[in-house]
């Protein structure tokens, strides 16, 4: 049996291979799996090089842009739904929850010692005395806010990268209100937990220690960005 | 000419593009770019590989269309579609709407007059 042609075969032209790639790419983009994708773009690689043996160009067969093909063959095909895309979804998060966390700690320390010396500066012009022997209660809101400060920073980033990712999504909008509300419910729910293990083992900094505290936060986290796409995807 | 001509071409042509693909895959079944080359031989110069797959798409969406892997003496398998008894219906239904509509605007055109003089 004479298998379909791949567009990856070398026997394609390379213009051939080129548009139909930009034409996987915009499927992919739309979370078309790919078992889908990859037969119906066997099928036109093989009209396209047909064509090339003819001596027509790609593009003067299609007639029109490679996006508007691949998004008219897309719609026609029923693939304009909100595809779940969940690995997608949660490698961009990936990307995202990095990136927050290495500019966080490269902020984070610096910005605790230096919000608290601009408050016992200022507390120390109101009078109030600051430091060793002086009131204690005004470290923890700025400890505090300088972490939740974080925590919306790294919302942003990873409601950020997954937006970047999933771009050409139906229900993204939606996905990314959820996301905004499901986050910070996560961290609710898995902050307190990751303290009282952390409190529980003397604030070990033991690998196993850490690893479960990060786990278990980052895990809802990644949880509640499943289940916000999974209700966005629901409801579209 | 008036400026918007192809525009209007392609509004007049997009209500009528899947009788065409029909009616050509009754004469002869075959794969998408065989066809939109049929179609542009035929007369549709300006309809494309672009407009033509999508159509295919969905017309085998509809069940008018049957979709048959065949292998190809100079390449790769292919697609070649053909109607299907519920295509040839559809097909039968189209090119009744098709005569009517045109035969009824015609004759609003002739009872205006500006029909006169263009040689039909």
């Amino acid at each position: 049996m004479i298998s379909p042609l791949s567009p990856q075969d070398r026997s394609v032209p390379e213009d051939v291979r080129r548009v139909v790639a930009r034409v996987q790419r915009e499927w992919r983009l739309l979370g078309v799996p790919r078992p889908l994708r990859d037969a119906v773009a066997g099928d036109v690689a093989a009209d396209l090089h047909d064509a090339h043996r003819q001596g027509r160009t790609p593009e003067s067969v299609l007639g029109t842009s490679v996006r508007d093909f691949a998004r008219e063959v897309a719609r026609e095909n029923g693939w304009l739904v909100a595809w779940p895309q969940y690995g997608r979804m949660l490698a961009a998060a990936a990307v995202g929850a990095g990136l927050s966390v290495l500019v966080g700690a490269v902020l984070l320390v610096p910005l605790v010692g230096w919000s608290t010396n601009v408050v016992a500066v200022v507390l120390g012009e109101a009078g109030v005395t600051v430091g060793d022997g002086g009131d204690p209660s005004w470290y923890l809101p700025v400890v505090l806010g300088t972490y939740v400060l974080f925590g919306a920073g790294f919302v942003a980033a990873v409601l950020g990268c997954v937006r970047w990712a999933l771009r050409s999504a139906e229900g993204l909008t939606r996905t990314l209100r959820f996301g905004a509300l499901g986050l910070p419910a996560s961290a609710a729910l898995s902050l307190p937990v990751a303290i009282w293990i952390g409190h529980a083992s003397g604030f070990s900094t033991s690998p196993s220690v850490v690893l479960t505290e990060c786990g278990l936060v980052l895990g809802t986290a990644a949880a509640a960005l499943v289940a916000a796409r999974a209700w966005a995807v629901r409801t579209v | 000419m008036t400026p918007d001509a192809p525009d209007r071409r392609a509004q007049l042509l997009r209500g009528s593009l899947d009788l065409c693909v029909l009616a050509a895959l009754a004469q002869q079944p075959g794969h998408a770019y065989e066809l939109a080359t049929r179609l542009a031989e035929a007369g549709l110069r300006d309809v494309s590989y672009g407009t033509v797959y999508p159509m295919i798409t969905r017309l085998r969406r509809s069940g008018l269309l049957h979709e048959q892997t065949e292998a190809s003496p100079v390449g790769p398998e292919r697609k070649v579609f053909s109607l299907t008894a519920a295509g040839r219906d559809a097909l039968d239904d189209w090119l009744g709407q098709w005569q009517q509509a045109t035969l009824d605007v015609e004759t609003v055109l002739r009872s205006t007059g500006v029909w006169a003089g263009r040689g039909a």
